[in-house]
């Protein structure tokens, strides 16, 4: 039986409980615990419906219940209750629909609040379950890598490492490899041909480590021998059909062929791993043994570790050092812990805090969970002090009524309860268009946060609890103030009309919309700093040109042919009019470039300085991404020299230490050549970073990708027609197609959610905080109503009386605008601050944000203002 | 006291003589489950169980306790004397009817 399981039974039991008698409630409750327990373990869907129903079904009977015998329907007393409870409902229900417009803004706001609020905590909560279902997540670790002396951190470690580590800690319980496809694989089986993005190849152990199940095949077989792969039941199934997949062989393009040895189960479990296909490790060992056992310090395996226990972190991180530079020996001319250090990552960290270098896919950020956490908890706040504030102030105009009851008798208490149930019945109104309007936006929400959530994981039993205990909550407040006030008034006061409007009251009504208009101003004015810095970042001289670039990611068979010269791709896409120019490349902008050990010759420093290569570039690269060349020139067909070239950013010159480069000649292992350009530094990476020292070799042959620098603005048919001539020259190979510019976009695809986010946040919350202005402005009008008269009949303008107004409100904008200004201020800027390239905050930001919300909340009150004093005066001082 | 039963008393009363020593509110709920089109809530089975054994239809008594852990008394029912004697004047009445029904024409036609 599971926690949701146990608490419905105790909520059932808790209205039983209430409702019979103890010996009924003896014999009954328990059937009906057996009754749900039975449906409970026959997977009945229905279980906790069924359950509800029987419950109340057994609570409302009346001869059931414990006030059977207190209840006769002949006496006064109960003649009376019910009759009143049946009043007291048709009042309430004439009172809304008699304020049709009230009654919908006050249920719409707190809808809004509830809305904002179900669905950030739902975003946050998914955010929260990666890879928590994984079985003793918390005792696993993954092992990065901390390159010395650049110091930057790398998620993979070296390939013996992590086999060498479980035999000399015995702190280490298990340790499973795991090596990423960088580009894919395709996968081929009859006609099918399908490319794959998200797999890898894996220790045998790695299907337990992580509690995958299987469909079919052994888990703690499937990845023994080589030439074994395990892929997900999507695959299998649009490879195979309906057919069982086990036993298959499917053909690996280019040339290897494997045999499917399981189907993973679907997980629900969100994971920062997420596989398509598995191979064996032996396959990828297969050959490569020798090389791949030396590569200590090549970073290629993500490596996990699960530890006895948590504690055992410390003393595996302490002894690191010593232990590697045994392992390692005397490889290097440095020891290796001079080179490289390695810390253990707790897995369930790894998705909200991990960027390090070589992630197997963009994490998630802790910073968004705690920014998105914080607007929504605003929202609901401002939704229900809206709530009580247009409750409240519609309090005043039920003073009669509240006089007759006492007349008649009314005591205290049930006054307090009418009311309280009252607002009870306007937030439930709240509450059912919430779920109403969930249900519209979860295509939205998904399309917004870039996750993919059933209605059931949005709709479910804990977020209906949560947004029914927050209905509750904000009734019971809103119902508490008219609830004590209004019951409170002696009746001959109350008969006049006159109850407490003291200072403190609408102190507090004045604070409350201060704190409504600072956060609106916050939301409005934080939106536009994200939005700036968003399309700065997007519009920004990046140093090339990201515009017109097509990029052809190659399939491994025909790369594999293109090493030939004349290359017959480029002359085949240069055919076309359109093509300005093509080059063949291992890295464009937007991808991790590799970093490699570069020497000058003829410098002392032999270790070589690290920096950033471009793998294979041919001779048209820097001119299909237009690179500036500031020194020297570009690589030349011509020049006999070019067989081995670079070209080099200013920041690899600076780091090189080199004042005249061109000429100079670089060695990078075995490659070695001159110097013959200087480009102006451009953004490769994100605009996150510095733009780090990068060296460009000319190594034209099989690159991988595509460049291809175009002419027309019709993307549809240029896309077509490269597809065309590919497809002709290499008949049945799959290319994929994606332009520079949308890969360069998807870089800020973290801080576009967010903006997005802020965007739908603060329409939302001035909304809110609009339609509480606008109730309050009409509350106040309504009390000055004499006062208007009064001074209309002395002579005073409408105008004069709408500023009058108007003023007290604008007074209460100035001061959220003065309290909102800095904390945003502070807030941008520590934001602004993750970024190597930034935006400065303007004050123009500010005062937009001020001006919107002054001219939303002048509109709000206006229309009141104007209404109030246009009005007869003979009407106003007629009033009472 | 209107001794008149009711169609869902009927239910009742057919269930309990049908499940015999084994007749608890859930069972007898379930019975009707079985057979019937439309089931009664629990809550109706255990006041109208309560009405038959005020009207000297129901006898019922305390099991035993049941021996898994927590284990309770249930309520058992039978049917009493006049119990038996009412759902059997019930059903010789409807009898009457029915072949009365059977000789007329009526139904055959809207057949």
């Amino acid at each position: 039986m599971n926690h949701q399981n146990e608490w419905a039974l105790r909520a059932g039991l808790f209205v039983l409980g209430k409702a019979l008698t103890e010996d009924r409630f003896d014999e009954i409750a328990p059937d009906l615990t057996d009754l749900y327990t039975t449906r409970c373990k026959q997977g009945d869907r229905f279980s906790h419906l069924k359950f509800g129903f029987d419950v109340l079904s057994v609570a409302l009977r009346r001869n059931l219940r414990k006030d059977r015998f207190s209840w006769n329907p002949h006496s006064l007393s109960s003649r009376r209750s019910s009759f009143m409870f049946k009043n007291y409902l048709l009042v309430a229900i004439r009172h809304l629909v008699k304020q049709k417009g009230f009654t919908f803004i006050n249920a719409f706001g707190l809808a809004i609040g509830l809305v904002c609020c179900t669905f950030i905590w739902i975003f946050v909560a998914d955010e929260l379950s990666y890879d928590r279902h994984v079985p003793d997540a918390e005792r696993i670790y993954r092992v990065t890598s901390d390159f010395r002396p650049e110091g930057k951190q790398w998620a993979p470690i070296g390939p013996p490492l992590g086999p060498a580590m479980l035999e000399n800690f015995p702190e280490i319980e298990d340790m499973v490899r795991f090596f990423p496809s960088e580009s894919g694989v395709v996968f081929k089986h009859d006609t099918i041909q399908l490319e794959e993005k998200n797999g890898g190849f894996a220790d045998t152990d790695f299907l337990t480590f992580f509690g995958f199940r299987l469909l079919e095949g052994d888990p703690t077989k499937a990845l023994v021998e080589p030439g074994s792969v395990v892929i997900s039941s999507q695959l299998a199934t649009k490879l195979f059909g309906d057919a069982s997949a086990l036993g298959q062989t499917v053909s690996i393009v280019p040339d290897l062929e494997a045999i499917v040895s399981g189907v993973l189960m679907n997980t629900d479990g969100n994971t920062h791993l997420p596989v398509d296909f598995l191979f064996s490790m032996s396959t990828f060992y297969s050959g490569d043994e020798e090389w791949l056992e030396s590569a200590f310090l090549w970073a290629g395996f993500l490596t996990y570790v699960k530890l006895h226990s948590p504690s055992g972190r410390a003393t595996i991180e302490s002894q690191i050092p010593p232990f590697i530079d045994k392992l390692v020996g005397d490889r290097f001319s440095q020891p290796a812990s001079e080179l490289v250090q390695f810390s253990l990552q707790p897995l369930l960290d790894i998705h909200l805090y991990s960027h390090l270098e070589k992630e197997y896919r963009q994490n998630g950020d802790i910073s968004y969970v705690y920014t998105f956490s914080i607007v929504a908890l605003f929202t609901l706040i401002l939704a229900c002090v809206n709530f009580v504030n247009l409750a409240t102030s519609r309090a005043g105009t039920r003073i009669h009524e509240v006089a007759v009851r006492k007349t008649f008798g009314a005591r205290r208490q049930q006054l307090i309860r009418q009311y309280m149930g009252e607002s009870l019945l306007l937030s439930s109104l709240g509450f059912v268009l919430s779920v109403a309007l969930i249900v519209v936006l979860i295509p939205l929400f998904n399309d917004v946060t870039a996750k993919n959530l059933a209605f059931s994981a949005v709709v479910n039993l804990k977020s209906l609890a949560f947004l029914a205990a927050t209905t509750i909550g904000a009734g019971l407040v809103a119902g508490f103030y008219p609830a004590i006030v209004l019951s409170g008034v002696g009746t001959v006061a109350a008969f006049r009309g006159r109850f407490g409007t003291g200072s403190t009251k609408s102190m507090l009504r004045k604070g409350l919309v201060v704190f409504q208009f600072t956060v609106s101003i916050c939301l409005i004015a934080g939106s536009t700093i994200i939005w700036k810095q968003l399309s700065y970042f997007q519009t920004a001289q990046l140093g090339f040109d990201k515009e017109n670039v097509l990029v052809v990611r190659l399939p491994d068979d025909v790369v594999n042919t293109i090493t030939q010269s004349p290359d017959p791709v480029k002359s085949a896409l240069l055919s076309n009019a359109s093509i300005v120019s093509v080059s063949h490349a291992s890295d464009r902008p937007g991808s991790r470039y590799s970093i490699e050990g570069m020497v000058v010759e003829g410098q002392a420093d032999q270790e070589g300085t690290q920096m950033r290569v471009a793998w294979r570039t041919d001779h048209d690269y820097a001119r299909t991404l237009g690179l500036t060349i500031i020194e020297g020139r570009d690589f030349s067909k011509t020049e006999l020299a070019d067989t081995s070239a670079w070209l080099i950013n200013e920041a690899a010159a600076k780091i090189l230490g080199l004042t005249d480069p061109v000429g100079q000649n670089l060695i990078w292992d075995s490659y070695k050549g001159p110097i013959v350009g200087l480009i102006r530094d451009f953004n490769f990476a994100s605009m996150h970073e510095e733009i780090e020292p990068l060296v460009i070799p000319l190594r034209p042959g099989n690159g991988g990708q595509l460049l291809i620098r175009f002419a027309s603005t019709d993307h549809q048919a240029l896309l077509q027609s490269v597809e065309e001539t590919l497809n002709q020259l290499y008949p049945g190979s799959l290319f994929s197609f994606s332009f520079l510019d949308d890969s360069i976009d998807a870089l800020y695809r973290g801080e576009n959610t967010l903006k997005d986010v802020t965007v739908y946040f603060s329409v939302m919350a001035i909304l809110i905080a609009c339609l509480g202005l606008f109730g309050l402005a009409a509350f106040t009008a309504k009390q000055r109503t004499r006062e208007i008269g009064v001074r209309k009949v002395l002579g005073a303008t409408s105008s004069s009386i709408v500023k009058l107004l108007s003023k007290e409100f604008m007074l209460l904008i100035v001061i959220s605008f003065l309290i909102a200004t800095p904390l945003t201020w502070m807030a941008g800027n520590s934001w602004l601050d993750h970024f190597a390239y930034r935006i400065e905050i303007g004050a123009l930001v500010f005062i937009l944000a001020g001006a919107i919300a002054a001219v939303v909340a002048l509109a709000a009150v206006g229309f009141q203002a104007i209404s109030a004093a246009s009005a007869n005066p003979v009407s106003s001082l007629h009033h009472e | 006291m209107d001794n008149r039963l009711g169609s869902l008393e009927e239910l009742l009363l057919l269930a309990v003589g049908s499940l015999g020593s084994e007749s608890y509110a859930v069972t007898i709920q379930q019975r009707i489950e079985e057979v019937a089109s439309n089931a009664p809530s629990m809550g109706a089975v255990y006041t109208s169980l309560e009405r038959l054994e005020q009207k000297g239809y129901l006898l019922s008594s305390l099991g035993d306790v049941s021996p898994q852990p927590g284990g309770r008394r249930k309520r058992h029912y039978r049917l009493s004397g006049s119990g038996s004697q009412a759902v059997i004047d019930v059903r010789s009445a409807r009898e009457r009817l029915w072949s009365i029904m059977g000789a007329s024409p009526q139904l055959g036609q809207s057949k």
